[in-house]
C-alpha cells in the first residue's frame, strides 16, 4: 500500500498546480519508488512540490515542467529521467533511484550503485573469515574493468575472481567456472543476466554447486540467494531531498552520490541448505524464512 | 491444481520465444477461422430465395453472410440482385487470405514491447525455487499431459488421503471395496486388479511391491501423511520408456516437503463420523553443516461402523448389521535427512484392516478376519554436477509384508486360511543428464535384485509353500530432447528391460511438442508400455481353494496415442483438451477354470478411447475454479455372462464431469471449498449396470491464530446412495454415505 499512500500524501501536502517549485516525476506502482518518495517528503521542509505520475500521461508532465516557477526537477527512476531529458530543461535536475545516471548531461544524481567496498565490508560483518568473492561482470554494462574490481577488493582484504559474461546464455557456465574457487558469488544488478527467466536455473546452480549467491534485492533473496545487500530506499529519498535543498540554496553544483545507507537480508532456508553460518547479530538484517 | 506441461527445461537460461499479443490473437483467429471453414459444406454456394421457414442454414457461412441455401443442381441456380455465386473453395481461399493479410499487417504494425527500466531488476518479483526439487526427482518437466496438486490445495480442499486428492483430478476415479482403494484412469479399473497399470512413486522412487506388482495404497495404507506432501505430480500416459513395467496409464509422483521448508514442530489431530481418530507429529531441525532433518510419525485408529449385512454371507447369529466393521488401525513414520548432495529417506508404516466383506467364498462380518499391509523402504540418493551434466544415483532397500486371515465355511465349520507374503528387494538406479547440441540427453541404468518374493498359506495351521522365483532385472534407458526450432521440440525415449523371470522388452516413447506461443502448446505422444505379470498372478496357488498357478503368463503390451492442446486463454485461466486411445493386448485376467478355480491368463485386449476437457484458473484473481469432463469408452476384456465381445469394461464410467470452487475470505484466514463430481453408470464384473452417482464435498479451513488451524468438512454431502463394482464375495458394494470430519493443526515456529 506504500506505493499508493506516499504519493497521495505528498500530493495532499504540496501546493496546487501552477505554484510548484520542485517537480517530482515518478512512476506509480513501484513500492521502492514510493519508499523513496516517503523519505523525500519527510526530509523536505517548506519547499513546495508538484508530484507528476508518468502514468497520467506526458501532457501532465509537460504542463508541470513548463510552469514558470519550477526551480528544480527530480526524476525518480530511469523512465522518469528519460522523459525529463527529452524535454531539454534549463532548470537543474536530480536523477534519483537510478542504476546509472543520464548520459552526456550534467545531472546531479543519487544512484543505487552500492560501491564494491561497502558490499564487501557488509559481507565481512555477516560472514566473517570468508574472503574469496566471485563476481560475474557484464562487459556491456559494467563501468569498471576486471582489474579495477580486483584492486578495490584487495583493499578490503578480499580476493576476487571476475568472470565476464555478456548474456544469459553463458550465465550458468560462468557460475560453474567459479565453483570451488570462491566462497560466495556477488551479483550486481543487471536485467539481462538476472530476471524471472534466468533466476531459477541460477538458484538451482547455486544450490547444487554449494555456491552462495549474494543478491541485490529482497526479491532475489526470497527467490533463493543466500543473502542480499541493497540500498535503503527511504534513506535514498531523504538523501535526494537534502541534495535538492543544497542545490536550491546554491551550496552544491550537483554531482553523483551513491546510497549512504544499505540494508541486508538473509534467506535462512537457503543458508541451511548450503550449510552457511551467517552472523547477523547486531546487524540490521531482515531474515526470510 | 495446475494442468500444464508448457515450460522450458529447468537448466535452460535462454528465454523461450516471446511472440507479441497480436501474433497470438492472430494465430487464434486464424485457427478459429480455419476450423470454421473446415466445417463448411463443400457445395457450390448460391444466393437463392430466402430459406424456407423452419429450414436450417446449411453451414456456418450462411450465418455469417446471407440467408443462402446450397443447391447442387445447376438448373436450380438463381441469382438475386446484389448477391453472388462462387465456388465455396474460392470463398474459403479469399477469407483465409484476408485473415492472413490482416494478421500480417497487425503484426507488422506492432511496435517492439516497451523495455523495462534498468533499476526495475532491483524491485521486481522473482519466482522462488522450491527446495524440494533440489533433492526430489521431479517429473513435471516431462513432455506429457500433467496435473500438479500443490500442498496449498491439499490443505485448502482438505484431502486427507491420496485417494481423496486423486479423485479430484480430471479423468481419475476411485473405487473402494472397504479394504483397499482402486484408482481408475482412462476408464480402466478392472474389479480384481491390483492397481497394476500405473506407477505410484515417492520422490521418484516406485512404490510397486514385488508380490502383487501393486501400487495400490491410497487410503491410510499409504504410509505418508498428506501434511508432508509438497506436491503430487500426475503424468498421464505411458512412462515405461523411463520406468519400465507398470508405467502404462499414468505415473503419480508424490514429492515430500523438504526439511528446510517444514515447520520446526507441527501437531495435528483429526476425527470423523466414521470413527476415525488420528494424531500426527512432525518436526524439522537444522543439524548444522548443511544437514537438515525431517521426522514425522502418526497413529490412527478407526473403530469402524455398523455395516449392513444385506446380500452377504455372514456367520450365524449376525443380524441386519454388524458393528465395529470396516475398522482399521496403524501407524506412519517418515524421516528425511538432506545434506549437501545427499538425501536419505526412511519410510515405515503398517495398517491392519478389518474387511467387512469376505473374499471369494469366505464369510463377511467376521471380526476375526483382517488384512495387514506394511510397505517400507530406506534409500539414499546422490545428485551432483559431473562434467557438463548432472549425475544422479539412488539405492534403496524395499520391503513388503502382507498377512491376512479369511474364514471359509467348510462342511458346516469355519476354516481359517491365512496368507503371508514377504517381499524384500534392492533397487539401484544411475542416471546422467547432459546438455547436447540439440537438447538435453538422459541416459540411465537400473538394476533390481529380489532378495525374497515369498507367498505361502496357513490352512488349519498347516503351512503350504507357494512356488515362486525371486527376480533379477536390469534395464538401460535413454531419453533425448531435440529442439528442432524455437517452437518445435521432439522427445524420443527408449528403455530395454531384461529380467530373469520375464522376457526382454523394449519400450519406446515419442512426443512431438509444438509451442506457437508462450500461451499455447500442442502435444502428440505415442508410447509402447508394458506390464509384467506379478508373482501373485504367476505363482499363487492355494491348493485348489481358489487359485491355480500360471507360470507361462506373458507381459501385457500396449500401444498408446495421445493428442493434447494446452492454452492459457486468459492471464488466469487455462484450457486443456486431450484426446487418447489406448490399446492393451495380452491382458492378464483371472479366468474361471472348469473346476471353479481361478487362473490368470493372457486373455483378449482392452481398448480405451476418450476425450478430456478442462478449464481451470482463478476468477477475479481470487476465486479458484476448475471444471472438467471426461468422455471415454473402454471396451474389451472377458465379456460377462450375457455380454458380447468388446462390451464395455466393468467399473468403467463413460462420463466423468467434475467441478471445484474455492473462495478465500478475511484476507485468506478462511477458505471455503466445494467440489462436485459425477460418476456415470458402471457395469459390475457379472454384467449388471449400476447407476451413476453425484458426489458433493465441502471443506472449510480457518486460520484461527498464526499457529493454529481448524478444518472441517463434509464428504458426500448429499448422502447419495451408490454402489461400486468390486471383486469380493459380492460384485458390488455400497459406497460411503455422508461423513463429517474435523481436523486441528498446531504449528510451532522457532
Amino acid at each position: 500500500m506504500t506505493w499508493v499512500l506516499a504519493p497521495v500524501l505528498l500530493a495532499v501536502t504540496s501546493m496546487p498546480p501552477g505554484k510548484a517549485a520542485i517537480v517530482v516525476a515518478y512512476e506509480s506502482g513501484v513500492d521502492a519508488y514510493a519508499q523513496a518518495l516517503e523519505g523525500m517528503g519527510a526530509a523536505l521542509g517548506p519547499n513546495t512540490l508538484r508530484m507528476v505520475d508518468l502514468h497520467a500521461g506526458s501532457d501532465e508532465l509537460t504542463r508541470a515542467l513548463g510552469a514558470r516557477d519550477v526551480q528544480l526537477v527530480i526524476a525518480v527512476g530511469s523512465r522518469a529521467l528519460a522523459e525529463v531529458q527529452s524535454r531539454k530543461l534549463l532548470v537543474p535536475t536530480i536523477a534519483t533511484m537510478v542504476l546509472q545516471g543520464g548520459e552526456g548531461e550534467a545531472f546531479a544524481q543519487v544512484d543505487l550503485d552500492i560501491p564494491l567496498s561497502i558490499q564487501l565490508q557488509a559481507m565481512r560483518s555477516l560472514w566473517p573469515n570468508h574472503w574469496r568473492a566471485g563476481i560475474i561482470r557484464n562487459p556491456a554494462r559494467s563501468r569498471y574493468s576486471a582489474e579495477a574490481i580486483e584492486s578495490r577488493a584487495r583493499k578490503e582484504g578480499f580476493t576476487v575472481l571476475v568472470v565476464d559474461c555478456d548474456g544469459p546464455a553463458q550465465l550458468l557456465k560462468a557460475v560453474a567456472s567459479l565453483k570451488g574457487k570462491v566462497d560466495f558469488l556477488l551479483c550486481f544488478p543487471d536485467p539481462d543476466l538476472y530476471n524471472p527467466v534466468t533466476i531459477k536455473p541460477l538458484i538451482m546452480a547455486s544450490l547444487e554447486g554449494r555456491l552462495p549467491l549474494v543478491g541485490f534485492s529482497p526479491a532475489f533473496v526470497r527467490a533463493g540467494a543466500a543473502a542480499g545487500i541493497y540500498p535503503d530506499y527511504r534513506e535514498t529519498g531523504r538523501q535526494t531531498a537534502e541534495m535538492a535543498q543544497r542545490l536550491l540554496r546554491g551550496e552544491d553544483r550537483g554531482g553523483g552520490e551513491g546510497p549512504r545507507k544499505i540494508r541486508m537480508a538473509l534467506n535462512q532456508r537457503v543458508a541451511r541448505l548450503l550449510g552457511v553460518e551467517f552472523h547477523p547479530e547486531g546487524l540490521p538484517v531482515e531474515v526470510f524464512r | 491444481m495446475t494442468s500444464s506441461g508448457i515450460g522450458s527445461t529447468s537448466n535452460e537460461a535462454r528465454p523461450s520465444p516471446q511472440p507479441t499479443e497480436t501474433e497470438e490473437v492472430s494465430f487464434a483467429c486464424l485457427a478459429c477461422l480455419a476450423t470454421i471453414l473446415a466445417l463448411l459444406p463443400g457445395e457450390r454456394l448460391v444466393c437463392d430465395e430466402p430459406l424456407e421457414e423452419g429450414a436450417r442454414p446449411d453451414g456456418l457461412l450462411d450465418l455469417l453472410l446471407l440467408r443462402i441455401s446450397a443447391d447442387k443442381s445447376s438448373e436450380a441456380q438463381r441469382v438475386r440482385p446484389l448477391s453472388f455465386d462462387m465456388p465455396m473453395a474460392a470463398l474459403r481461399s479469399i477469407l483465409a487470405a484476408l485473415v492472413c493479410a490482416w494478421s500480417a499487417l497487425a503484426a507488422a504494425s506492432d511496435g517492439p514491447p516497451q523495455k523495462p527500466s534498468d533499476e526495475t531488476v532491483l524491485f521486481g518479483d522473482l519466482p522462488a525455487v522450491e527446495a524440494a526439487s533440489l533433492h526430489a526427482q521431479t517429473l513435471a518437466e516431462a513432455p506429457a499431459n500433467i496435473t500438479v496438486i500443490t500442498a496449498a490445495e491439499i490443505r485448502r480442499y482438505g484431502y486427507r488421503t491420496l485417494a481423496e486428492a486423486l479423485s479430484s483430478v480430471r479423468g481419475f476415479y476411485v473405487t473402494n471395496d472397504h479394504t483397499y482403494h482402486y484408482v481408475g484412469v482412462r476408464g480402466i479399473s478392472l474389479p480384481g486388479d491390483f492397481n497394476t497399470r500405473f506407477l505410484v512413486m515417492l520422490n521418484g522412487h516406485p512404490l510397486t511391491d514385488n508380490i502383487y506388482n501393486s501400487n495400490g495404497f491410497f487410503g491410510q495404507d499409504f504410509g505418508l501423511d498428506m501434511d508432508l506432501v509438497e506436491r503430487i505430480e500426475i503424468i498421464r500416459g505411458p512412462t515405461s520408456a523411463l520406468y519400465g513395467s507398470n508405467g502404462m496409464l499414468a505415473n503419480i509422483n508424490v514429492v515430500t516437503r523438504s526439511p528446510v521448508d517444514a515447520e520446526p514442530l507441527r501437531l495435528s489431530t483429526e476425527t470423523d463420523s466414521f470413527g476415525e481418530r488420528k494424531v500426527s507429529v512432525s518436526m524439522a531441525k537444522y543439524l548444522g553443516g548443511g544437514a537438515n532433518l525431517l521426522l514425522s510419525a502418526s497413529v490412527f485408529n478407526n473403530i469402524g461402523i455398523a455395516f449392513p449385512t444385506e446380500g452377504l454371507a455372514v456367520p450365524a447369529g449376525v443380524g441386519s448389521s454388524f458393528s465395529n466393521a470396516d475398522g482399521e488401525r496403524g501407524y506412519h513414520s517418515f524421516a528425511n535427512l538432506i545434506w549437501h548432495d545427499w538425501s536419505f529417506t526412511a519410510y515405515f508404516n503398517a495398517r491392519d484392516k478389518q474387511p467387512p466383506v469376505g473374499l471369494g467364498t469366505s464369510l463377511s462380518g467376521d471380526p476375526s478376519q483382517h488384512v495387514t499391509d506394511s510397505r517400507s523402504l530406506v534409500s539414499a540418493a546422490y545428485k551432483h554436477q559431473a562434467g557438463p551434466g548432472e549425475l544422479r544415483w539412488q539405492i534403496s532397500y524395499d520391503q513388503y509384508r502382507y498377512h491376512d486371515r479369511y474364514d471359509y465355511p467348510v462342511e458346516g465349520q469355519v476354516e481359517p486360511v491365512c496368507d503371508y507374503n514377504r517381499g524384500d528387494w534392492i533397487d539401484s538406479q544411475l542416471t546422467y543428464e547432459l546438455p547436447v547440441a540439440m537438447g538435453p540427453l538422459t541416459v540411465g541404468l537400473q538394476g533390481t535384485w529380489d532378495i525374497r518374493s515369498q507367498q505361502y498359506n496357513l490352512v488349519n495351521g498347516m503351512e503350504q509353500d507357494i512356488a515362486g522365483q525371486p527376480d533379477r532385472s536390469v534395464a538401460v534407458f535413454a531419453q533425448q530432447q531435440w529442439n528442432l526450432s524455437p517452437r518445435w521440440k521432439l522427445y524420443g525415449g527408449v528403455r530395454v528391460d531384461y529380467s530373469r523371470n520375464y522376457r526382454s522388452f523394449v519400450s519406446p516413447r515419442v512426443a512431438l511438442v509444438y509451442q506457437p506461443s508462450a500461451r499455447t502448446a500442442y502435444k502428440l505422444v505415442y508410447g509402447r508400455p508394458f506390464r509384467n505379470p506379478s508373482a501373485f498372478e504367476q505363482f499363487y496357488n492355494d491348493g485348489g481353494l481358489s487359485y491355480a498357478a500360471a507360470p507361462q503368463l506373458r507381459p501385457e503390451v500396449a500401444n498408446t496415442f495421445e493428442a493434447s492442446m494446452e492454452r492459457q486463454v486468459t492471464r488466469s485461466m487455462a484450457l486443456v483438451v486431450n484426446g487418447f486411445q489406448y490399446r492393451i493386448g495380452q491382458v492378464i485376467e483371472a479366468v474361471t477354470l472348469d473346476d471353479g478355480v481361478l487362473q490368470y491368463r493372457n486373455a483378449g485386449r482392452l481398448v480405451s478411447t476418450g476425450l478430456e476437457l478442462e478449464l481451470n484458473g482463478k476468477l477475479g484473481g481470487r476465486i479458484e475454479a476448475s471444471a472438467s469432463s471426461t468422455f471415454e469408452n473402454a471396451t474389451g476384456g472377458q465379456p460377462a455372462v450375457g455380454q458380447t465381445e468388446n462390451a464395455r469394461l466393468p467399473n468403467s464410467p463413460q462420463l466423468l464431469p467434475k467441478a471445484r470452487l474455492g473462495v478465500p475470505f478475511f484476507r485468506d484466514r478462511l477458505f471455503l471449498a466445494g467440489a462436485l463430481q459425477y460418476l456415470s453408470a458402471r457395469y459390475t464384473g457379472s454384467g449388471d449396470l449400476l447407476g451413476g452417482a453425484l458426489l458433493a464435498d465441502f471443506t472449510a479451513t480457518a486460520r484461527l491464530h498464526p499457529h493454529f488451524d481448524l478444518q472441517a468438512g463434509v464428504r458426500n454431502a448429499l448422502d447419495r446412495r451408490y454402489q461400486d463394482p468390486v471383486y469380493l464375495s459380492v460384485d458390488r458394494l455400497r459406497g460411503d454415505g455422508r461423513s463429517i470430519f474435523i481436523k486441528l493443526v498446531w504449528r510451532v515456529w522457532e
